[in-house]
């Protein structure tokens, strides 16, 4: 089955060091997940300013793994924030991102025992 | 070189480490990681020499950070990572003084890399002109004309009041009196020394080029000019201009020369635009200028305009034994140049010296003393070490100093030599009596 993530840039960014890749793979599983509950508290509350704000700070993160659907659903959330008109879709996609993510944290986890 | 200290302002964690770690794969690279503009402004004292800002903080926009960046640092390179490209916001930044304006993509990695080694390699050289610009300042403080003469001493006071204004130096004085040398001192001891000291000699450049060369040219001004120029006068901008052998400059180009220094502005060729001047003017020539302007040769106007402070540069011979000081110096100099343990020099050899005239002045005496250096073969200088080689015969055969008498009975005697004891010829040739010679041969006198 095909990855829904790449390390290849990761490990560009790093000088393709396997100790730097793993320690930047648990910063991302350490920093990402509170900022997408963050998203969903902040859906629920319609700040939408907010959930711009941290849908535009996390997306070159989701970017640097290459996880395309991610990204994907990252991009549309942060552009219907901005516009403000979808409030009926967003939050079902915070929801999905969640979901996905969650899956994907889980083979990142692998990774770290590689 | 020091580390180079680099900060990055990023809001996300994951990406500020992720920039930080990537530029730390250069090890000359100090890199300081912030989470927001506070952060960053508090750390200023640490001095950055570059700063990579998320355009979106917490707690301030990367604009505002620039902006109180700025403040205190100017010319620090500021580069914007921006998440989102914003052609209006980008243009914004950059006319506000932005370095430049990245969007966070697959390039940011390699563009910022690439950015920080150019700003690197750019401060490798601005240190390294510092450091060049200090050992010429050094190379020529006064310390560099080397004499205690009186006549060298009265140059100095004169280059001491030459210090305190910008007013217009003429340096006159023979061929190799140093007449650069005290334009060099001049500029390097005033307040204009961090600014360019810029030197054009005006009887190398031909005629017809003078006038691009000393004022510049736009691209397609003339055939083959194929790109702008930036001319003498403007690269001497706030520095000073050093006009050699401004004698020799024709009248249609001095002409044009004096309205360039009595409107401050020039206009380079095949250009419009009017671009300001603030240079000081030092011009040197071994001419008399006055006599020119009697003969027709130099405009009367631009000869009061060029006057200014003049300097008159004493010739060697009339030094004394500032050809002592000197000689003991390029001594000093040469060996060290050289690597070879200094040399002492004879009385002989330093009579021999003082006795010559100098038709080329210090420089001459620079280039003997280096061939005497080379020729002696212990750790002194003889007098057999000396060798004038003065294009001045008149000049080499007075070195002696002997007596009128004995002069006549060298003379008679060279010829004598040269038309094989003929004395009839001889004496023809100088306008004597026969009789003379015949007597001066008797007597054993040649």
């Amino acid at each position: 089955m095909k990855k829904p993530y790449k390390l290849d840039k990761l490990s560009e960014f790093v000088g393709n060091d396997k100790q730097q890749i793993q320690e930047m793979i648990t910063i991302f599983l350490e920093t990402i997940p509170p900022d997408i509950d963050k998203l969903k508290i902040l859906a629920s509350e319609k700040n939408w300013p907010k959930v711009y704000e941290i849908a535009h700070r996390i997306k070159p993160s989701f970017d640097v793994f290459e996880m395309e659907d991610i990204l994907a659903d990252i991009k549309n959330i942060e552009k219907i924030a901005r516009e403000h008109n979808a409030e009926g879709t967003i939050v079902s996609d915070i929801k999905e991102l969640s979901e996905n993510f969650s899956k994907i944290m889980l083979l990142l986890q692998l990774e770290l025992e590689k | 070189m020091d580390y180079f200290k680099l900060f990055v302002v990023e809001d996300d964690p994951f990406y500020g480490e992720l920039l930080k770690r990537h530029l730390q794969l250069n090890p000359d690279n100090d890199v300081f990681l912030f989470a927001n503009g506070k952060e960053c402004l508090e750390n200023l004292h640490l001095q950055p020499d570059f700063i990579s800002l998320d355009y979106r903080l917490p707690d301030m926009s990367g604009f505002d950070v620039m902006k109180k960046v700025q403040l205190e640092y100017p010319d620090l390179p500021i580069v914007i990572v921006s998440g989102q490209e914003d052609v209006k916001t980008a243009l914004a930044l950059l006319k506000e003084g932005a370095y430049d304006y990245f969007v966070k993509d697959n390039d940011t990695k390699d563009r910022l890399w690439n950015l920080v080694n150019k700003l690197r390699e750019k401060e490798k050289l601005k240190t390294e002109i510092d450091i060049l610009k200090e050992e010429v300042g050094v190379k020529y403080n006064f310390n560099s004309i080397k004499g205690n003469s009186q006549a060298i001493k009265g140059v100095f006071k004169l280059m001491d009041k030459a210090l305190k204004t910008r007013i217009t130096v003429s340096i006159t004085g023979e061929t190799g009196t140093g007449k650069e040398l005290v334009a060099k001192a001049i500029h390097y001891n005033s307040n204009r020394s961090k600014s360019p000291f810029v030197a054009i000699n005006v009887a190398a450049v031909p005629s017809e080029l003078i006038e691009s060369e000393m004022f510049g040219y736009e691209k397609g001004a003339f055939t083959g000019a194929t790109t702008r120029k930036i001319g003498k006068f403007e690269q001497a901008n706030n520095g000073t201009l050093f006009l050699d052998e401004i004698g020799e400059m024709d009248l249609n180009m001095q002409s044009k020369l004096l309205r360039v220094l009595q409107e401050k502005e020039l206009t380079r060729v095949g250009g419009n635009d009017v671009i300001s001047l603030d240079s000081r003017i030092i011009v040197s020539t071994n001419r008399n200028l006055a006599d020119e302007v009697r003969k027709g040769t130099f405009r009367e106007d631009l000869y009061y305009r060029l006057l200014g402070l003049p300097i008159d540069l004493p010739p060697l011979r009339s030094r004394g034994n500032d050809i002592i000081v000197l000689a003991k110096y390029f001594i000093g100099e040469f060996c060290l140049e050289n690597e070879i343990s200094t040399k002492k020099i004879s009385n002989d050899a330093l009579d021999l010296l003082l006795k010559y005239n100098y038709p080329g002045n210090v420089r001459e005496l620079k280039a003997v003393i280096e061939l005497a250096v080379v020729l002696s073969d212990g750790d002194e200088i003889t007098a057999s070490n000396i060798n004038f080689n003065s294009t001045d015969s008149v000049s080499n055969f007075l070195i002696d100093e002997c007596s009128l008498v004995e002069y006549n009975n060298r003379i008679i005697k060279y010829f004598l030599n040269k038309y094989d004891g003929n004395v009839l010829l001889t004496a023809k040739k100088l306008d004597i009596g026969k009789s003379t010679i015949y007597r001066m041969l008797k007597n054993k006198e040649i």
